[in-house]
């Protein structure tokens, strides 16, 4: 009965998607999420470098440091200005004329603390700064005063780097992905994915709720299956959902090409093609899969409030893999990993993590999107049962029993 | 092609303690009105649920042109529940049109349904309306609409005229009566006898999951027993109870219904009364439904 399923995801869309909450939310979606997701990063990129006309009164330095120190710190956008009394420059500091003091001990090379007065003493990034010029410079007086000459010393106080390269990838030249963008893609995903259960699967719970609250449901299934009803119930709402994806992604590439260049944004590189199809592949499986389950919790719950309660250990597997991202990143083929990647609430975020980080057997990608399908399945037509006992139990509590008579009615 | 529509067999249902259904046996010829009748709580919903497969019956048989009710047969059924609802955010002609649709009509003949029906209850000008504008009798017509939009065959309507106002329940009546004309059957219930008694052609009395009585109207109306006389009168007709013959008296708005104790003596009767109240008419008839079903019911249960 393909036609009756595609009959109630045609109204499902229409009633979603035809009001004026949803058309709202979807024209005005991308600022509120530019606003809670972009502007911080902006905020904090900015306050990242340094400030330009940065002064810092210097005390105690001789000609000679000064001259070293200035160049050191023009590269870093410091003006270093030199000043006899340290009290001076203290009070011009809280007069907001000086960015910051540095006092120098009597015999600097051979002390191991220098003072730093700040207005804020929060000054993380210039004090950061400070710390790594002043590092290099006295170390290098020091090798200077023991006999190096200078061009031995810069070869000798060059700092070794780890650059991060998966072993799956071609070339060394390519950027690795590194730990923190393969974390942030995976928790990019993981929210993509709560937020969208949150907004759709709820929706969907709730309109099953609806329908039999509002009674329509014995019309309903007067004229066809509960499976049909049900089905077409989360493709209509998941389409609705879709197309509101849609609007956003398009609404959020023009921002970012009109926008980002305005703030000098760097995109992060794109994720590879492959990554990107097994993402959609997830995130269609995980949507499907967390929105069957609703929809069999709505066809239990007898109002809202109740499906709000009976919903609350799905939230819970989904906040599971959030919680362990870094684990589950870290170690993509442990045994807990893999556990989790075959759990059918864990599954497509899991699966999708470990894909992305290092890339599984096939068998396992195939078992575990097998494991995933099945489970939709025995939800949707659970679901169907239930909803067919449940709607004529409302305000009843129906035993256990009966539920499980009617499944194999 | 089989001369029963719809036959119930050993039909039983439960709830926890309450038997909503027990041994329910009957059978709706082709082409009749079959009232489901009885008070409140009788059962009568949860018989309809069951043909239309929305409840499970724990034992017996039921089926529609000889077979379990399917998807297919859903098509050519036309239902009417006792519960009313439909999406109120939709508009009256969404609303329809998704009916029709989940039973298979196509487009432009669905349409043309549709616009035929909203003028027969002269629902026309409200057709771009939300539900939720329309008043409560309009929506219950709005809601019989769906149930005949794709022509069924067999058309079960639970409690047709509750929330009807006279005239509505009148209209209502005449376009049952004109459909099943066309050929359709078909099987409604009620606790309300004045209508079952207008338009029924066969009747099932049912209380506290049991049939009481089965078979056609006139039929049960002959084999039960006593005539009654009905007098439309001015005046106190209190006396007419405690009058020697009489052995019950159901009083109507306009009339009484006076049942004797035999009922030859109607003469006797009708001397008694002459002369104490001014009578406008006196009639012999076969006992009204009201009364067989109060009869056979119980007096302490009085329906609405």
């Amino acid at each position: 009965m393909i036609s009756k399923m595609l009959t109630v995801a045609k109204y499902s869309f229409k009633m979603t998607a035809a009001n004026k909450g949803f058309i709202i939310i979807t024209i005005l979606g991308p600022f509120l999420i530019l606003a809670v997701s972009v502007l911080p990063g902006l905020l904090a990129q900015s306050s990242k470098g340094i400030p330009e006309n940065t002064v810092i009164g210097i005390v105690g330095a001789d000609t000679k440091l000064l001259n070293t120190l200035k160049p050191a710190f023009e590269q870093s956008g410091i003006i270093l200005k030199a000043g006899t009394d340290i009290s001076v420059l203290k009070k011009r500091v809280s007069g907001d004329t000086l960015h910051g003091a540095l006092l120098l001990p009597q015999n600097y090379l051979k002390a191991d603390k220098f003072t730093y007065y700040s207005k804020t003493g929060t000054d993380i990034i210039v004090t950061k700064t400070l710390e790594e010029i002043l590092d290099r410079v006295i170390i290098a007086e020091r090798l200077k005063k023991a006999g190096l000459n200078p061009a031995e010393i810069s070869n000798l106080t060059v700092k070794p780097q780890i650059v991060m390269q998966k072993t799956g990838e071609k070339s060394s030249s390519e950027k690795g992905n590194s730990f923190l963008s393969l974390l942030l893609t995976s928790l990019f995903f993981v929210m993509l994915l709560y937020m969208t259960v949150l907004l759709y699967g709820q929706a969907i719970g709730r309109s099953v709720v609806t329908d039999k609250t509002s009674k329509i449901v014995e019309i309903l299934l007067s004229s066809a299956r509960p499976q049909d009803l049900m089905f077409g119930k989360i493709l209509g709402i998941g389409l609705a959902g879709i197309l509101q994806y849609a609007v956003w992604v398009s609404m959020a590439i023009l921002l970012i090409h009109i926008i980002g260049p305005l703030f000098s944004i760097n995109l992060p590189s794109a994720i590879s093609v492959s990554i990107f199809l097994f993402l959609v592949l997830f995130f269609i499986l995980a949507f499907f899969l967390y929105a069957s389950l609703y929809a069999a919790i709505g066809a239990a719950s007898d109002d809202e409030q109740n499906l709000g309660q009976l919903s609350w250990p799905l939230i819970i597997f989904l906040v599971i893999p959030m919680v362990l991202i870094s684990a589950l990143v870290m170690n993509p083929d442990s045994g807990f990993s893999q556990f989790l990647s075959f759990f059918p609430l864990t599954a497509p975020i899991v699966m999708f993590i470990r894909v992305s980080v290092n890339m599984p057997p096939v068998w396992q990608i195939l078992l575990s999107i097998a494991i995933i399908t099945a489970t939709i399945t025995a939800a949707v037509i659970g679901g169907s049962k239930i909803f067919r006992v449940g709607i004529l139990m409302t305000g009843k509590r129906f035993k256990f029993h009966e539920i499980i008579k009617w499944i194999r009615y | 092609m089989t001369e029963n529509l719809i036959e119930l067999i050993n039909v039983e249902k439960s709830f926890s303690s309450l038997k909503a259904a027990d041994n329910i046996t009957f059978s709706v010829k082709r082409g009749s009105i079959y009232g489901l009748l009885g008070p409140n709580g009788a059962g009568k919903t949860t018989i309809i649920r069951m043909i239309m497969n929305i409840l499970a019956p724990d034992r017996g048989r039921i089926t529609i042109n000889g077979k379990k009710i399917s998807e297919d047969s859903k098509d050519s059924i036309g239902y009417l529940p006792e519960e009313r609802g439909l999406y109120k955010k939709l508009k009256v002609n969404e609303m329809l049109q998704f009916i029709g649709q989940l039973k298979s009509v196509g487009t432009s003949e669905l349409q043309s349904s549709i616009d035929k029906w909203l003028e027969i209850f002269e629902l026309t000008k409200w057709k771009n309306n939300r539900i939720s504008e329309l008043s409560k009798g309009m929506t219950q017509k709005v809601q019989f609409i769906g149930s005949v939009i794709h022509n069924p065959e067999l058309l079960i309507l639970d409690e047709p005229f509750s929330g009807l106002d006279p005239i509505s329940a009148d209209m209502m009546n005449g376009i049952i009566l004109k459909l099943n004309s066309e050929g359709t059957t078909i099987l409604f219930s009620t606790h309300i006898m004045d209508h079952a008694e207008k338009i029924c052609s066969n009747i099932f009395l049912i209380d506290r999951g049991k049939g009481i009585l089965s078979g056609p109207l006139q039929q049960i109306k002959d084999n039960l027993g006593k005539k009654s006389i009905i007098i439309e009168f001015d005046g106190n007709g209190g006396f007419i109870k405690s009058l020697p013959m009489v052995e019950k008296v159901i009083e109507y708005t306009r009339f009484v219904e006076v049942e004797l104790k035999d009922s030859r003596k109607s003469d006797e009767f009708l001397k008694s009364i002459i002369g104490k109240i001014e009578i406008h008419k006196f009639e012999v008839v076969s006992p009204s439904l009201h009364k067989i079903f109060i009869d056979t019911v119980g007096e302490n249960e009085k329906p609405e």
